[in-house]
């Protein structure tokens, strides 16, 4: 058996194809059927993100399941087979593990270390399982997965530190203000990024919102989206003082808010601290207030520069990421060789059994007139005996399997043994293949 | 007081700096791992540093210790154990300030010449409840003040831009600030508990209230540096900058109440028995 994993990401497809190849719940079922026919998947289950559509298998030979997972793939983007091929990837055996516990560390995200990759692929082997098309080995994988993915965010900075603009702004205000939940924020200027750090903040708690905008009408729509008050921009000056934040993004050729403003409204405060957070080119608040006391005012350059670090401090850390993977991958594969040795130890105890019942049935014969009690005698010393003979090679198996033995000693094994390369009954999960 | 204590001493402060270091979370690891480290290694401190404690008390067969050396290790013990008690919750960057003040509480009783034992007394239950009193509310000002560094030191990260790295270990200034506050509160309730305690037992033993030696005049400033920081920020409701320095002069009066008053001469705290 092997692992495969086939599909496309952000890296290898637009987002036009992308969207073409997308998997929808309600299709996971037939997908998993059409997998599964004619035996070219003995498990599979399939993850489907904005940025990714990845089919993962436990196939009995490689390229058929590749050959299918392509077909039905295409098939879904309704897109010729050619023509999707190049923007494919497919991996077998430990790089297709690899690739999976990568996607659940968040390194083959966009946003690298982003964190919602982790729960997607949770509920992705999650569904395939509730289907009945992922088993002993898929589950095992996906377990293997979580595991790295959730030890990669605790043990390094892979997750650290927030990668958007407007978020690092968030950050910057609960580096003065603490928690924000009852601070106020007035917005001057209704942009597009000052209404997203707007969404940030309130997400972080603040709940008291002024919004003041040349055009009356955008500041009240604005407001109203977060339940806050429209106020008339001239009035701004004066409501710098009721204000923690004070979020500043115009279309002004010269600055709106200068110290002396911004000393008054300190006064009144009473020296409470002052954020000013100025998304504005050419900027808002004229530099000068920045060397005020008790005011901290933050623009655009500084918020990008977080934003940046933070991005570079995350590329660092995707060594110790893969470290930790590969720690994973070996504990995973040891597992993986285990599940190899089990078929061919259940082959040799029933070879030997087959061979216990055989010489008992031909001692009984030869033996006649033994009572119940003797003849219970022989079956329990033949059992003995298999017992004994038996133990020796299946514990020299164990330790060949542990120790990371290749197939080619396997096959040894079995020549040794006398078993044949195929086990007896057909189907068995997790059956050895020499080949 | 023998020198049993010492090597305990020693690797106490030891660990306090490791902590210390392991909290600023730059090196020898990083991450919120580096944090769970340093809280660890400063609770070892904290029980190598009671040990040597015990062994003073066992040496001196005395319970209550007065001397600069014995009461610059109480006040750096009470320092740590306080931390990790009441703030083993708030940002690390701020355990890294505390617990280097721990290690240099201990390393200045390190350097101190052991003393014997001041004067008893008729009324050794006010008395351990004023040298309580005194050592407890010694190690809420510090705790203070290491909230008033870390106010300053984000202050000064933040203006200066440097808005990665300690910044994000430190308390925020809010945080910090109402920390600092509750600690003063703290500490000011002991310190009034102990000048009470104080002169009672001055009355008691030698019949004086109150008699201005150096020390009484600078724990009664410290008090009053105390009380006018809280009363400006609860009843005046100032924030900011000039109000967190006033904690810092504060935690000056109480620093020159501990050791500028007992080489003054202090006929009832002296640090030279004669």
């Amino acid at each position: 058996m092997h692992i495969i994993a086939v599909g496309l990401n952000h890296r290898t497809a637009p987002v036009e194809l992308r969207e073409r190849v997308a998997i929808g719940e309600d299709e996971l079922a037939g997908l998993a059927s059409g997998l599964a026919a004619g035996g070219a998947f003995a498990e599979s289950a399939v993850l489907c993100t904005c940025n990714r559509s990845e089919v993962y298998g436990c196939v009995p030979e490689v390229d058929a399941a590749v050959a299918r997972a392509v077909e039905l793939l295409a098939q879904r983007a309704e897109w010729p087979e050619e023509r999707l091929k190049p923007h494919l990837y497919a991996y077998e055996h430990a790089e297709a593990s690899r690739h999976l516990f990568r996607v659940a560390c968040g390194i083959d995200s966009m946003v690298i270390g982003e964190s919602q990759v982790l729960g997607q692929v949770r509920e992705a082997f999650e569904r395939a399982v509730a289907l009945g098309s992922a088993s002993t080995v898929l589950t095992t994988l996906a377990r293997n997965a979580l595991e790295v993915g959730k030890q990669a965010r605790t043990e390094t900075n892979i997750g650290v530190g927030r990668l958007s603009v407007s978020s690092a702004a968030v950050d910057l205000a609960r580096s003065v203000l603490g928690d924000l939940s009852g601070d106020r924020v007035m917005v001057v200027g209704a942009g597009e990024m000052s209404e997203l750090t707007l969404t940030h903040l309130v997400d972080a708690g603040v709940r008291s919102i002024r919004v003041a905008n040349r055009t009356h009408e955008r500041a009240r729509a604005l407001a109203e989206r977060f339940g806050g008050e429209a106020i008339a921009f001239d009035e701004f000056p004066r409501r710098i003082a009721e204000s923690d934040i004070v979020i500043t993004q115009t279309g002004a050729r010269e600055p709106l808010i200068g110290p002396a403003a911004v000393r008054e409204a300190l006064r009144v405060r009473r020296s409470r601290p002052l954020v000013f957070i100025d998304i504005a080119v050419p900027r808002d608040v004229d530099p000068a207030v920045g060397d005020l006391a008790n005011v901290f005012l933050f623009d655009i350059d500084d918020l990008e520069a977080i934003s940046a670090h933070h991005l570079a401090e995350r590329q660092a850390e995707v060594v110790r990421v893969e470290a930790l993977i590969s720690n994973q991958l070996a504990r995973f594969n040891r597992w993986l060789k285990g599940l190899q040795a089990v078929p061919l130890i259940q082959q040799l105890e029933a070879e030997f059994e087959r061979v216990r019942q055989d010489e008992l049935e031909r001692a009984l014969r030869r033996i006649r007139g033994l009572s119940p009690e003797q003849a219970a005698g022989v079956d329990q010393a033949l059992h003995r005996y298999k017992q004994k003979l038996v133990r020796p090679p299946i514990e020299a198996l164990k330790r060949l399997v542990e120790s990371d033995a290749d197939e080619e000693i396997l096959a040894i094994f079995r020549e040794v043994y006398g078993l044949s390369a195929r086990p007896p009954s057909e189907g068995q999960p997790g059956e050895g293949d020499s080949a | 007081m023998s020198a049993d204590e010492h090597p305990f001493l020693l690797a106490a402060a030891g660990l306090y700096l490791l902590s210390a270091l392991l909290c600023h979370g730059r090196w020898p690891m990083r991450g919120d791992r580096a944090g769970r480290w340093g809280m660890a290694v400063a609770a070892a401190g904290c029980g190598l540093h009671a040990a040597a404690i015990a062994l003073c008390i066992v040496a001196a067969r005395h319970w209550v210790l007065t001397e600069l050396r014995a009461t610059l290790l109480l006040v750096g013990w009470a320092i740590p154990a306080t931390y990790l008690i009441a703030l083993r919750r708030a940002p690390i960057g701020l355990a890294t300030i505390a617990m280097t003040l721990a290690a240099a509480a201990v390393f200045g009783a390190l350097a101190v010449p052991a003393q014997p034992l001041g004067q008893t007394v008729d009324h050794p239950w006010f008395f351990v409840v004023h040298v309580t009193a005194a050592v407890a509310g010694y190690a809420a000002f510090s705790l203070a003040f290491c909230c008033t560094v870390a106010y300053l030191v984000q202050e000064a990260l933040l203006k200066r831009k440097r808005l990665v790295g300690f910044s994000q270990r430190l308390p925020s200034l809010e945080a910090a600030d109402a920390m600092g506050a509750r600690l003063a509160a703290l500490g000011f309730v002991l310190w009034t508990l102990m000048i009470a305690t104080g002169a009672l037992l001055a009355w008691l033993e030698v019949g004086e209230w109150w008699s201005w030696t150096p020390k009484q005049t600078w724990s009664l400033l410290t008090w009053t540096a105390y009380a006018a920081y809280t009363h400006l920020r609860t009843i005046g409701d100032y924030r900011g900058r000039r109000t967190v320095l006033i904690l810092a002069v504060g935690f000056v009066c109480a620093g020159l109440t501990y050791l500028l008053a007992g080489y003054l001469g202090d006929p009832y705290h002296p640090f030279h028995s004669s």
